[in-house]
């Protein structure tokens, strides 16, 4: 649906949503209707993200979307894009591979806390060594919502869910202080209720050379009542520092572990990228 | 090393019957057997038969190399000791390995005696000791018409017999001093050279053989009163001297053959001698005996084997056997003399 | 083909030393030098299995004057660099065999480490002073390898001149003094033996047969880059393991000359990851791994069928169950390859017989994933994998394996569904980069559409349009060509993979004797040919399967579709199936 020919557009409708209408991120969406619960965080993550994309200019036809299996992994059908749903724990291997049998494509991999930390947990410190540009968005919830509610990597200490009746035992994981420590180029951070926060970092993500880290916090309003809620993260969040050096890994690991909420670029720095190094390899190889 | 290594050079009846009866009194210990012949355990006696195609190969092996597999014998067949160090009780095979010995016997038998004065032509002549030695000549044989033999041991004429056979023309070059083990009367002689003259052989009297060289495929060779004979084979039949050459500067008391006491002991630990290759002294006559034959020699390694076994059996008064050579009967027992 | 001879020159040679003693590489001369006179060449190397120093290396090579299917079984010479470790490869040493060994080493041997202590009667031994006559040329007894060529050039008359080439290829790139004190220790080999007394019948008569144009020497990983590369692979993921290694390792080389991409993975579940991924973007992708990767990887498998995704992966079998026998050769992954999933996944399954078929059947396994938008397994074994043969690669022989075209989705098209229920089963494929075609695939049952569904009869629908494209497969698939005698049969025998050369073998030796026999040699391991299969058993009164498994993996496909009871001559060697064998198992029905 495009803003000339969507019926809805009245001399009554909000300037916000004419906008909107009119910008094209609407073109992003693929018409199907998300299978997520109603006041999810997801929702505004894609709103951010189909935003950004429009901003950005990617070329539909040119767009890849690798998921993995949890809620997250619903994302692509969502999108207009070319799309795989993959299974639990390897889009970053699935993505990588796509963007490097064909670099003209604009790769976005996206997966949940436990699709990315636990069972891919392997793959994120390599998919982050090699540096293919691409984008990968985590949708940390804290919590396996597909599944109904079992502890993740990201679930605090003694929280009670499916699998921990008497709570978690297990101290979470910092996938900053990860992404940080495995030398990600890119490291950034959002809040799914802050659309133009995440449409803002999304967009630094895109124009990034190199891989690219966004993990956003997104609450889940069905099995998580005591962690991630609105009420409690609205406060929280604020943006990045204006006098943070995101050159500094240092600094961005002391921001990682400060038990503070932020909203912006932890980390940036330019370093030489898989296709950087493919032309190497292609000029050492010699041939054409 | 606690294993008890037996090694025994040879391969003839008296290396033979040595191991059979080592493996009865020892069953754990390792038993080798070392013979510069390829072939297995042959009966010597046969080998004329196969020269004149009465007998096959088959024939002539004593047994199968399975049986030596079942009493865990071990055959190292055309392999050659080059020398022994015996304090270290240690044997170097020519192909550079080295084994180690617990107790070792001699039984390296005879190899065909060429008077020194012929020596520089040695390779003119032909022996016939081994079925190897056979195996060449019987392949020749379609194309020799004369042959010559000279020397003339008691072997030389089931040889002729042989050859005869075939109606190849032989010649005999007798010679009474190289004639052996037998010390020739004149009826012995007589009796001898009417046996051949029956075969058909020629028989050159009263010549011995001065000179022999290469004549195109064959040989020429000249006599002492001057005759000029060619011939497409020689045979040199001077008889035996023991085959130990390898074992000189080892330290063991030898003279034409390897000296041991009437225990076949020699002088150095844990080494044996026996059958063609060693001389035995006799306490009674207070000098060395040798032996010849077959049935001998399988005594002797009896004894021996006995002996080494931990035994103490001294070697029994010479016998008397009775052996045929083409009709001329021979009492062997036991000579003083090669 | 050759032929000119009118004796069949058939020779086993084997070159074994200590690591270090240069006998792989000797054995490398010999294969190039004997190709070059026109011969025929089958090598096996084995290597020892600590990385470092001990153990003993093994260069075999059978040399023949017509086309040979196996690296024999019996030896007719080995060369002997290292007497101890040569002991061990008396066993397989024929009964009237040459033996060449050093006469004249540093220093005598222990009692039974000499190799020609063991020399029985028949077999003929060559002293050579090796050692010597290398400190002659090159100063030292490292060239010994080379002074043993020159032995056997001279003593079974092969033209030194085509070890002199051989040698000059082998060493190319090192200082031309190299080659010189080489080549001089190769004549010194030669002459000293030229004086020997010959008394084996090994004879190749100095005769030369014309060279085949661009005859490669090559082993069946080798032969698998080379068809990936001529296929346009443009990303290949991998990650080490034996013996898939040297796939990886060579296309590391050469894919970046050829404009693809290589990458080496974190681990097995990535690198099949990475070419599902290169497979969605529309490229041809492959990942290459033995079976402890490939039992990692069933997970990605799966999902490619599911997903309708092209990928080739290639399993180079090895001894297991788990970590196995990593150096040895086994045939016992046919089940995972096949069924190794969960659910109903059929997937096409094919295995070469030879390195020459290494080639043309990958390139052929790159056009069916395509066609039939599925992942493509490809499996060869160990011994294949190593094995070395001369080989010509020529035009791809489109008539032994089927041609088979991709079957696109029209750009710009409206409504577009990937996975559009047709008759043969196979949807117009659309990829990223297309005009408006964009559409979702998923792990989860799906519609035509591609969205996730869970009704019964839309599943029941999906899973017949999966195994639909494997009947046309099947159907498309050319027959294999039958072997051995024609008509009624005595015994059939059917065999696959690298087993495929013991059983021609072992049937010409049979039609030799007069036994009416014939052999069934698929390469298409799955989906079987239900009518060539049941011809080949009407015509056969016992039915045979060789294959080194336990249990007769291949066998019970059989079995379960044609209903046969076949006979399993099913074993496992760590090494390659024995023609003795096949022929005691013949005569044992």
């Amino acid at each position: 649906m495009t803003a000339e020919t969507e019926p809805l557009l009245n001399a009554d409708t909000p300037q916000h949503l004419k906008d909107m209408r009119r910008s094209g991120a609407l073109d992003y969406r693929s018409g199907e209707l998300p299978t997520w619960c109603p006041g999810c965080g997801y929702f505004g993550i894609t709103h951010a993200m189909n935003n950004a994309l429009q901003a950005v200019g990617v070329d539909r036809d040119k767009l890849a979307i690798i998921s993995g299996i949890g809620c997250s992994g619903r994302y692509p059908f969502f999108t207009t894009c070319y799309g795989f749903h993959g299974v639990h724990g390897r889009a970053l291997t699935i993505a990588s591979g796509v963007k490097m049998a064909k670099p003209e494509l604009t790769v976005l991999a996206v997966g949940g806390d436990g699709d990315g930390l636990a069972i891919g947990g392997g793959h994120l410190p390599h998919a982050i060594r090699r540096n293919t540009n691409i984008t990968y968005v985590l949708f940390d919830n804290g919590i396996y919502g597909l599944t109904k509610g079992q502890t993740s990597p990201t679930t605090p200490t003694g929280q009670v869910t499916g699998t921990h009746p008497y709570g978690n035992p297990d101290k979470p994981l910092n996938p900053f202080l990860l992404a940080l420590s495995y030398g990600g180029s890119f490291v950034a951070t959002g809040y799914a209720a802050d659309a133009p926060g995440m449409e803002k970092v999304f967009i630094e993500a895109f124009a990034h050379p190199g891989f690219s880290f966004v993990n956003i916090i997104s609450p889940c309003i069905t099995f998580d009542h005591v962690n991630l809620q609105y009420a409690i993260l609205r406060e929280k969040f604020r943006p990045v520092p204006a006098d943070h050096d995101s050159g500094s890994l240092q600094a961005a690991m002391a921001l990682a572990m400060d038990g503070n909420f932020y909203s912006g670029v932890l980390f940036q720095e330019h370093r030489a990228t898989w296709d950087d190094a493919v032309a190497a390899m292609k000029a050492k190889a010699g041939g054409n | 090393m606690s294993e008890k290594h037996y090694v025994i050079i040879g391969n003839g009846a008296s290396a033979n019957r040595a191991a059979d009866v080592i493996r009865q009194g020892d069953n754990q210990g390792r038993i080798t057997l070392i013979s510069d012949e390829f072939f297995p355990f042959y009966y010597r006696h046969l080998l004329c038969k196969y020269l004149s195609g009465e007998e096959e190969e088959s024939a002539l092996i004593v047994r199968p190399p399975a049986y030596y597999k079942e009493m865990n014998i071990r055959l190292r067949l055309g392999q050659r000791v080059v020398k022994a160090d015996l304090a270290a009780q240690t044997l170097y095979l020519d192909h550079m390995e080295k084994i180690h010995y617990t107790s070792l016997l001699l039984c390296s038998g005879g190899k065909p005696k060429i008077p020194e004065i012929f020596y520089s032509c040695r390779e003119c002549f032909t022996v016939l000791k081994t079925l190897a030695d056979v195996r060449r000549l019987r392949a020749r044989l379609p194309e020799i018409e004369h042959v010559l033999i000279v020397g003339g041991d008691i072997v030389s004429v089931r040889f002729a017999a042989a050859l005869r056979k075939k109606d190849i023309r032989v010649s005999f070059m007798v010679d009474e001093k190289s004639f052996w083990p037998l010390e020739l009367s004149v009826d012995k002689k007589q009796e001898f050279c009417s046996v051949i003259a029956a075969k058909g052989c020629d028989i050159i009297n009263d010549n011995t053989l001065r000179h022999i060289e290469i004549n195109g495929r064959g040989y020429q060779v000249e006599t002492s009163s001057g005759m000029t004979l060619k011939a497409d084979v020689v045979g040199a039949f001077f008889g035996m001297t023991p085959d130990i050459d390898y074992l000189f500067g080892s330290g063991l008391d030898m003279e034409r053959g390897i000296l041991v006491d009437d225990h076949l002991k020699t002088n150095v630990e844990n080494v044996y001698a026996a059958g063609d290759c060693a001389q035995v002294y006799n306490p009674q006559i207070r000098n060395y005996w040798v032996s010849i034959g077959w049935s001998n020699a399988e005594k002797l390694g009896e004894v021996a084997a006995r002996n080494i076994l931990g035994d103490s059996l001294a070697i029994d008064q010479p016998r008397t056997s009775i052996l045929n050579y083409e009709g001329i009967t021979v009492a062997t027992e036991w000579w003083k003399e090669f | 083909m050759n032929g000119i001879s009118n004796e069949d020159m058939d020779v086993t040679i084997e070159i074994c030393g200590s690591a270090g003693d240069g006998s792989i590489a000797s054995g490398q001369i010999l294969n190039l030098a004997i190709t070059e006179i026109g011969y025929h060449v089958m090598n096996f190397d084995s290597y020892p299995a600590e990385i470092r120093g001990f153990g003993k290396s093994v260069a075999h090579s059978r040399l023949s004057n017509y086309p040979i299917h196996t690296t024999g079984q019996l030896v007719d010479c080995l060369i002997a660099l290292d007497d101890p470790h040569s002991t061990t490869s008396l066993a397989t040493l024929k009964e009237n065999s040459v033996i060449i060994y050093d006469s004249k080493p540093m220093d005598y041997h222990e009692e039974n480490q000499a190799i020609a202590g063991y020399i029985e009667p028949g077999m003929i031994g060559y002293g050579i002073p090796l050692r010597e006559l290398s400190v002659q040329a090159v100063g030292s007894g490292k060239s010994r390898n080379i002074v043993s060529l020159g032995a056997i050039a001279a003593i079974f008359r092969i033209p030194p001149k085509a070890f002199h080439s051989a040698v000059k290829k082998r060493f190319g790139g090192k200082k031309q003094q190299i080659i010189d004190s080489n080549i001089m220790a190769f004549d010194l080999g030669y002459g000293y033996a030229a004086k020997l007394e010959k008394a084996d019948a090994i004879d190749f008569g100095n005769k030369m047969f014309p060279v085949r144009e661009g005859i490669k020497i090559i082993s069946g990983n080798e032969a698998v880059v080379e068809g990936c590369l001529d296929a346009g692979i443009k990303l290949y993921a991998g990650y080490p393991i034996t013996p898939a290694t040297k796939i990886l390792e060579l296309l590391a080389k050469k894919l970046p000359k050829r404009g693809g991409v290589v990458a080496q993975t974190e681990d097995e579940i990535s690198a099949i990851g990475h070419a599902i991924g290169g497979g969605f973007a529309g490229r041809r992708c492959a990942t290459a791994t033995s079976g402890p990767g490939l039992c990692l990887m069933v997970e990605m498998l799966n999902l490619a069928v599911m997903a309708e995704v092209p990928v080739v992966v290639i399993d180079s079998q090895r001894g297991g169950p788990s970590t196995g026998l990593p150096t040895k050769t086994e045939q016992a992954d046919l089940n995972l390859a096949v069924l190794g999933a969960s659910g109903d996944s059929p997937r096409p399954v094919v295995a070469p017989a030879n390195v020459e078929e290494c080639y043309h059947l990958i390139i052929k396994a790159f056009e069916i994933a395509e066609a039939f938008q599925t992942p493509v397994v490809f499996l060869l074994d160990f011994f294949l994998s190593n094995r070395m043969e001369d080989v010509l690669f020529g035009e791809v022989d489109q008539a032994a394996f089927g041609c088979y075209e991709e079957v696109l989705a029209e750009e710009g098209e409206s409504g577009y569904e990937r996975f559009a229920l047709r008759g043969d089963g196979i949807s117009p494929r659309a990829y990223p980069g297309m005009k408006g075609l964009q559409h979702t695939i998923t792990g989860l049952e799906h519609t035509e559409k591609g969205l996730p569904n869970y009704n019964a009869e839309n599943h029941r629908l999906m899973g017949a349009k999966r195994y639909n494209k494997m009947r046309k497969l099947a159907g498309q698939w050319p027959e294999p060509k039958p072997f051995g005698m024609e008509g009624e049969l005595e015994v059939g025998i059917i065999a696959w993979g690298s087993t495929i050369g013991s059983a021609m073998e072992a049937v010409e030796n049979l039609n030799k004797r007069g036994v009416k026999a014939g052999g069934y040699f698929p390469r298409l391991m799955w989906p079987l040919h239900e009518e060539a299969l049941r011809l080949f058993a009407s015509r056969c009164r016992k039915l045979l399967v060789v294959e080194m498994n336990t249990t007769g993996q291949y066998a019970n496909f059989v079995d379960q579709t044609i209903g046969t009871r076949t006979v399993r001559a099913a074993r496992v060697y760590a090494g390659p199936y024995p023609v003795d064998d096949i022929l005691a198992a013949v005569d044992g029905l």
